[in-house]
């Protein structure tokens, strides 16, 4: 599914004293089955821009097109929409309202007037996707810890199958293993079902670990727009745009400034590290040669 | 939107109003509604809308905050007037042929209504314009203090009150939030029968209640790692204190229901 | 000198009717807090450090053992008003913890209960504000801030009972970058300016890294309790409890055990370019 955002404007109570241009001209292509980090602070437009790819908000102008069509339009069919579309919202786990997980999950599918079995298919595979074993099934969503929670409410999105998913700090709140976990599921869904997701955060050190494109909204407009190497070797407007930059990144742009010659998009350990052995290592081989 | 309820809001800034202990606007509100309510000819009409307006121009908050306080209540406004209008018997003034004609007398009514509405919510609007929730509650429990001979927990109802005030507009943006959430798993709040939009509530209801709860649960222990005890000991940072131009209010209020008693005498 | 906070053989448990087997969620907890010092207490969630924060001002009270709080047992009586204005806390939810609709009126309120005389409470709210930086927004609603401003008021209010400790229970857990460095940065101002003593539960590694001593929970026990530089050598061993180390203490481990000779107790960015730098 391809998202075609052009000119894109939303002003916020408008004519009100807390009137305020939440998103300015934002224009931009995200194509089907991209994995994309939409990173910025709080205020940066990040919200707004997501709310509105699934008809939450309306544009103040511009248009949004999903696959050719202009969602903006009157009359446009957002039930469809939101089912193509499914985004989950941050702490997602305080939407959940049913007696036991398996009704809760089946609530998107139920509204979307499907049979018996076809709900009882989605649910099984929604929960199946997260991680969550199915004697959970017929347990209260409350009775379940907060990571768990969390998952059943992503399971719910999942299970009306949408062709994009839309995920809003799905880590926020939770422990370094938690965070770990989602992540490593996210990934392995966008990976089975060819699904294009959006993934926004403010931790730039979890949009690396998975996406492929990074786009950084700053003051209700695009920053910055580019493959994660990209937008992390400008560690220091990314510093000016009040983001955390992830340690690594720091590290590279502190040794190029004191004359290391080193690849300014390094932002994981892992390249860090290969990187960093093959610079030690020819500088031993270096000395040695030298010592001989 | 849910964002438009006013009612309740305060709007800081430093007018002669604002300076008025809350136990005098209190009363003074209790008096200005019983005049609008015994005004009964234009004179007094006028006058009671004359005192209502500089109280407006005396509490330092724009107009247009006041016109937005109205909002909500339009619909209820133009429905009675209309009702009045029809339905109030008469001399005719014009008819579609049916048995309601539209009469004068229901066109004096209708304003009268109108009026009254209008000049109550904008008078109670310049008491919680001008007065922080806090200094509200402060005089509510002040007046009531009297009561609490007779085992009225007048300090726990100010409490509460507060907190409820506080709590408007956390629960306002969870009631967003929530029902987009709902919207974005294709929940339906805008159409069908009656029934089916009141089962539609449910998903927003439920999650609504449960965070309610646990805000209170954590409210409850961070105001106990704070020394809550009760109000037996309690203190306040702004004491509330009746001064000077209390007693001017008091004396201005005075003339002006003389006047209206007056005009209602004599006209 | 007396111990700021003192456990001794700590256990505790929630009660449940009718359960047979006790599930202790502290366990034989021995630790010391001194005046002055700032202690980080690491753990994943459901570990038992919120538990454990609880039991610091006698919200919790030991099921077995003793807490002391500034030489006081947390279970005699006549200790509790006491213990309560000795510890501060602060939680995790910035909403949930403010009580008034003004923000001097909040940071008021635990002086207000203490039945302070108005002129002190205006001091000491106005010294409040002023040390977390929140005075020029005295009379601002508090549910028109940012998640970090809020939690500012949240710790004014704290201060603003003159308590010798405060306690922090994951305060920045729901906050973005920005609200996260306001926090941490107030913190260390307490630490260093006013010389508090300041515990902070936390599972975000660069926040305990600032801390004079770190303490890592799992399951009830405490596991370590050491500076973080020797807690954050220990890698593999922070990783399989579902911990974080800092990026960078992470790469100078990896690099070392591939044979390069790096000091694998580096903590911060500068730190550990400066080892690389002696190298390349």
């Amino acid at each position: 599914m391809a998202i075609e955002i052009s000119n894109l404007q939303y002003i916020y109570m408008e004519g009100s004293p807390f009137e305020k241009e939440a998103l300015k001209n934002v224009t931009l292509t995200i194509g089907d089955g991209e994995f994309v980090g939409i990173i910025g602070h709080t205020g940066s437009g990040k919200s707004t821009l997501i709310q509105h790819l699934n008809g939450l908000l309306m544009p103040t102008s511009g248009s949004i097109r999903i696959n050719g069509e202009d969602i903006t339009q009157k009359g446009a069919d957002l039930k469809a929409l939101r089912q193509k579309v499914g985004l989950v919202f941050q702490y997602p786990e305080h939407q959940l309202f049913e007696e036991t997980v398996y009704k809760d999950i089946a609530y998107g599918p139920k509204n979307m007037g499907l049979s018996q079995e076809e709900i009882d298919e989605r649910v099984r595979e929604a929960m199946n996707y997260v991680g969550l074993s199915e004697k959970y099934l017929n347990r209260s969503p409350f009775e379940l810890s907060g990571g768990q929670k969390r998952r059943v409410a992503i399971a719910g999105v999942l299970a009306m199958r949408p062709d994009v998913l839309i995920l809003d700090e799905p880590a926020a709140g939770l422990d370094p293993a938690g965070r770990e976990e989602i992540l490593t599921q996210i990934r392995a869904l966008y990976l089975s079902r060819k699904m294009t997701v959006i993934f926004v955060s403010h931790s730039m050190e979890d949009v690396a670990r998975v996406a492929g494109r990074i786009i950084v909204m700053n003051q209700g407009s695009v920053a910055l727009d580019g493959t994660p190497a990209q937008v992390f070797s400008q560690a220091d407007s990314l510093r000016s745009m009040g983001l955390d930059v992830p340690q690594i990144t720091q590290l590279i742009a502190l040794l190029r400034r004191r004359g290391v010659a080193i690849d300014s998009g390094i932002y994981t350990i892992e390249r860090a590290k290969a990187t960093l052995l093959m610079l030690l290592g020819t500088k031993q081989e270096n000395e040695e040669g030298k010592s001989c | 939107m849910l964002k438009d309820i006013t009612l309740g809001q305060y709007f800081p800034v430093n007018s002669s109003l604002h300076r008025l202990d809350p136990r005098t606007k209190i009363i003074l509100l209790i008096f200005l509604i019983v005049a609008i309510f015994l005004a009964n000819n234009p004179a007094s009409y006028i006058l009671v809308t004359a005192f209502t307006l500089l109280m407006i121009g005396l509490s330092g908050v724009p107009l247009k905050m006041y016109l937005r306080g109205l909002k909500p209540i339009w619909f209820v406004i133009i429905f009675t007037a209309v009702l009045n209008i029809f339905l109030t018997p008469g001399t005719k003034i014009y008819a579609w042929g049916y048995e309601t004609p539209m009469t004068w007398e229901g066109l004096f009514l209708a304003g009268k209504m109108a009026l009254r509405l209008v000049l109550l919510i904008t008078a109670s609007s310049a008491l919680t314009y001008t007065t922080s929730p806090i200094a509200l509650t402060d005089g509510i429990e002040k007046l009531l203090k009297p009561f609490s001979k007779l085992g009225l927990p007048t300090y726990e109802l100010a409490m509460m009150m507060s907190i409820a005030i506080r709590f408007i507009p956390t629960l306002i943006e969870e009631t967003e939030k929530i029902m987009k959430a709902q919207k974005a798993r294709g929940a339906d709040f805008e159409n069908g029968s009656i029934l089916r939009r009141v089962k539609a509530l449910a998903p927003m209801l439920v999650p609504l209640f449960i965070s309610a709860f646990r805000r209170a649960d954590e409210l409850a222990i961070a105001m106990e790692s704070r020394c809550y005890q009760g109000g037996a000991v309690r203190t306040r940072l702004h004491e509330i204190r009746f001064r000077k131009q209390d007693a001017w209010a008091m004396v201005i209020f005075l003339l002006f229901f003389a006047a209206l008693i007056t005009l209602k005498m004599f006209f | 000198m007396n111990s700021m906070i003192k456990t001794e053989h700590l256990q505790f448990a929630y009660h449940t009717e009718g359960e047979e087997a006790i599930k202790f969620v502290l366990d034989d907890i021995d630790i010391t807090v001194s005046p002055g010092e700032f202690v980080a207490v690491l753990g994943h969630n459901g570990c038992g450090k919120s538990t454990l924060a609880k039991q610091f001002n006698g919200l919790l009270l030991p099921t077995g053992g003793t807490v002391y709080i500034d030489a006081m047992d947390t279970k005699q009586e006549e200790n509790y008003w006491d213990i309560r204005k000795a510890v501060g806390m602060v939680f995790q939810n910035p909403d949930n913890q403010i009580v008034a609709t003004v923000v001097e009126e909040d940071v008021a309120f635990a002086p207000e209960n203490l039945g302070i005389p108005s002129q002190e409470i205006k001091k000491r709210v106005d010294e409040s504000l002023k040390t977390v930086g929140m005075y020029e927004l005295r009379h601002h609603a508090p549910h028109l801030l940012s998640g970090g401003q809020k939690q500012r008021v949240a710790i004014a209010g704290a201060i603003a009972m003159n308590p010798k400790c405060i306690v922090f229970d994951e305060p920045t857990a729901m906050l973005d970058p920005k609200g996260r460095k306001e926090v941490i940065e107030t913190i260390l101002k307490l630490k260093n300016e006013k010389k508090m003593t300041v515990v902070l539960i936390t599972h975000y590694m660069d926040e305990a890294v600032q801390a004079d001593r770190v303490i890592v929970m799992d399951r009830g026990k405490v596991l370590r309790d050491d500076t973080p530089r020797n807690i954050f050598q220990e890698v593999r061993f922070l990783k399989g409890l579902g911990l974080d180390v800092p990026q960078v203490t992470e790469l100078c481990y990896l690099l070392s055990k591939a044979g390069i000779p790096l000091r694998h107790d580096v903590l911060t960015v500068e730190e550990c370019a400066e080892e690389l730098m002696k190298l390349l």
